[in-house]
């Protein structure tokens, strides 16, 4: 995948697990574990939002575009 | 009536696809004796080349649609855990799909061999359900990449 989500770096620079994370946010933890592990095709603008608003960052913070896994 | 999920139609489907299979299994063991029987009934002047043709085509067809039974309980078994739009699916229809094509096929050269009435349904019939599972089984296909699709949003 070209887009990768850093949720763990944000997650540990904000000091929250996921299992937190995930009840904040309305999501279930295997859900956000997905999220976290970059295995989701696609992330709603709800959820975006949601994260951005627990975590205080913008959604640049969290997604981030690389050349290499370019198909 | 409940339609898919624990003792709804799908579970009723799937039970009599059960027995139709072992209903199949006992008529394809008794064949070396109930064909003689049959054909005295059906063909009074047969030959013993004849009784071989028989003998070869209902055991293809036997044992074609004793899988096409087995792969048809396999899509109710998903429906009745009410989780059909699996890759396993799109597999079964279309294995249900070369298997129909096997058995027109026999069906062709019977009409060839000793053409009836009931071969040539059998064979249009067949036809219909070859081209019925193979566009059944490219909607399954699509499907399950939506339902992928959807599972892997967040």
């Amino acid at each position: 995948m070209a887009i990768i989500l850093n949720l763990d770096v944000m997650m540990a620079r904000r000091k929250i697990s996921l299992g937190e994370l995930s009840e904040r946010i309305g999501i279930t933890n295997a859900n956000l574990s997905i999220l976290k592990n970059n295995k989701a095709k696609a992330i709603r603008f709800s959820t975006l939002e949601a994260l951005c608003r627990e975590l205080q960052c913008q959604p640049g913070d969290i997604l981030e575009y690389s050349h290499e896994g370019e198909v | 009536m409940r339609y898919t999920g624990k003792n709804s139609l799908s579970t009723f489907i799937k039970i009599l696809i059960l027995l139709s299979g072992l209903f199949g299994i006992v008529i394809m063991l008794s064949l070396p004796w109930s064909l003689p029987w049959l054909m005295k009934l059906f063909y009074e002047n047969s030959t013993g080349g004849l009784y071989t043709f028989f003998m070869i085509i209902l055991y293809i067809l036997g044992l074609s649609t004793l899988v096409i039974l087995n792969e048809l309980r396999i899509i109710f078994l998903s429906l009745e855990k009410s989780d059909p739009f699996v890759h396993r699916n799109v597999v079964a229809l279309k294995r249900i799909s070369a298997l129909c094509a096997v058995n027109c096929l026999v069906f062709l050269v019977k009409i060839f061999v000793a053409n009836s009435l009931m071969t040539v349904i059998a064979l249009f019939v067949f036809f219909i359900a070859m081209l019925f599972s193979l566009i059944l089984g490219e909607v399954f296909k699509r499907a399950v990449e939506y339902k992928e699709d959807n599972d892997l949003t967040i």
